[in-house]
């Protein structure tokens, strides 16, 4: 393992870390709730580290990408019900942030949102073309970490720390109404969500393919997972405290996308709201092209063509074809005018019913002594990923009713 | 079939829960109208801080919101509607303290439909 490859791994995870879904739910959770939702985050956060150190650590030891595994072990039937379930989330997640990327730029340059939203997927699908899978990953992951500014404007405020380290603490607020209280529950599901987006780890096994990990690639699966995700969850606890400060008391529960940016720009100056603006730029634009081929990669493994960005376009057509049409799709659904904090709502409910049949496969795999060897999922890693498992499906389950009764927790 | 059977109550139990009360509606709109006002007052209040086109924008895309929201509510017939319309609807250029007024009056609302 070499340290440089290691670290920028690791940075590349946390300027990956937040997208659009973060932006807007862990910022509106902050305003109503203040910091009781801190640990919401933590736990989902432990959820992704531990469902994508599984999914690295299938990708370098039994070769498989995680749909394939999933026609294999759901059936045709169940496996096909995941892939559409999955390809109806992801396309809305990547109109969302193609939607949002547009916007940020029609707020710092003034030029029309619909040219900008053609623009930017121009720009996408000419960095997928050109560019290497790493440095797809890096180039905007790298970028991604301008998020930062987030971090170093909360230390600028001065926040009540004992207050924050409170918030670490599980618990539902005292004095909240039966309706709050169902808006705080629909929080706390949507940020599981959130953070635990099922494109995150179709992505993150499929790029482990990409870069042909084997066993001694497993340290940094595990150091990228639980540090760069860590790390990165800093950042989306950073905005919540932001948003607990400056908005809450104002009684702003962020409508418009751009608000966000201004957690940076109230403490920090135009400095600060103008790096807010490219970090935010940057992460929106690596979930889109992450979305994207999340999308591709998902149904060329599992109709079992040739994949891979490794490959040149001539070699894996149909995978080619199938970017091109996610990002053809999620543009027109962006010019159709529908509101991209609106598309993140749809996008963390559609997410969460996925994300226990997308897990169920993975967990089996990673367990199973036959392909993983001695690698398989120890007593630890089992009870983790089982007990996540657990705590999923019963997101998954409350998740639409919570949506509906709370208008999406506005009421 | 049995799945369909069971879900079928459900939907329509979440349905009539969620969808046509008035007052939620309002309770949603009066949330929506308390924050976009806040959020206008507070770029106007720090708009020497931030840049031009930014501010300029945001105050647009804050005015088309809250005007769309006003007509809204205007089509409404929740028992608080009529007033959500009123307080949404600005003058061209309102000053921090118009709105700061308009979003207190938002809260009111709001909490008037959730004590009933």
């Amino acid at each position: 393992m070499k340290p440089a490859e290691l670290a920028l791994g690791i940075l590349t995870a946390v300027g990956g870390f937040v997208d659009v879904s973060e932006l807007v739910f862990v910022s509106q959770a902050g305003s109503q709730f203040g910091y009781s939702l801190i640990w919401v985050i933590v736990i989902a956060t432990i959820g992704i580290m531990v469902f994508g150190e599984m999914s690295g650590r299938v990708a370098a030891i039994a070769k498989q990408p995680l749909f394939n595994l999933m026609r294999h072990r759901l059936g045709l039937k169940w496996g096909l019900v995941t892939l559409i379930a999955s390809l109806i989330s992801n396309t809305i997640t990547c109109a969302a942030e193609i939607g949002g990327v547009a916007l940020l730029l029609h707020l710092f340059t003034g030029l029309p949102i619909r040219l900008m939203a053609v623009a930017v997927t121009l720009v996408f699908l000419a960095s997928i073309w050109v560019l290497p899978f790493k440095w797809i990953e890096r180039a905007y992951g790298l970028l991604g970490l301008f998020m930062l500014v987030f971090g170093a404007a909360l230390i600028v405020l001065h926040p009540p720390w004992s207050q924050i380290a409170s918030g670490l603490v599980p618990q539902i607020p005292p004095g909240l109404s039966p309706n709050d209280r169902l808006i705080f529950a629909y929080f706390a599901v949507a940020i599981v969500s959130a953070v635990m987006f099922p494109y995150e780890t179709y992505f993150y096994s499929s790029g482990g393919i990409e870069d042909e990990w084997g066993e001694k690639d497993l340290s940094t699966n595990r150091w990228t997972v639980t540090v760069g995700f860590g790390l990165g969850s800093l950042l989306a606890i950073s905005l919540l405290c932001l948003s607990a400060q400056l908005f809450g008391p104002s009684g702003i529960s962020p409508e418009m996308l751009g608000t966000v940016a201004l957690e940076a720009g109230l403490p920090l100056g135009s400095v600060g709201l103008l790096l807010a603006f490219l970090g935010m730029l940057f992460a929106l634009s690596g979930a889109a092209i992450e979305t994207c081929l999340a999308n591709a990669y998902t149904i060329s493994q599992f109709f079992g063509w040739r994949w891979g960005r490794h490959r040149p376009p001539h070699e894996a057509p149909r995978f080619t074809l199938c970017w091109i049409a996610v990002f053809a799709i999620a543009l027109i659904i962006v010019l159709t005018g529908v509101e991209p904090i609106s598309l993140a709502e749809y996008a963390v409910v559609t997410s969460i019913l996925v994300l226990p049949l997308s897990y169920l496969p993975l967990l089996l795999l990673a367990g199973d002594r036959k392909f993983m060897r001695k690698h398989a999922n120890g007593m630890i890693a089992k009870t983790l990923g089982w007990g996540f498992y657990a705590l999923i499906v019963v997101a998954a389950l409350a998740a639409l009713p919570l949506f509906l009764l709370t208008s999406g927790g506005k009421a | 079939m049995r799945a369909s059977r069971l879900l079928c109550p459900i939907l329509a139990l979440l349905a009539t829960g969620c969808g046509g009360s008035g007052a939620k509606a309002d309770l949603e709109m009066a949330g929506s109208a308390r924050s976009l006002a806040a959020e206008w007052a507070i770029l106007l209040e720090s708009r020497p801080s931030l840049t031009d086109t930014y501010s300029v924008r945001m105050r647009e895309e804050a005015a088309q919101k809250l005007s769309s929201l006003a007509a809204r509510a205007r089509r409404s017939d929740g028992p608080a509607s009529l007033e959500i319309a009123d307080l949404a609807t600005l003058p061209p250029d309102p000053s921090p303290a118009t709105l700061h007024e308009r979003a207190a009056r938002a809260q009111a609302i709001e909490d008037r439909l959730e004590t009933r």
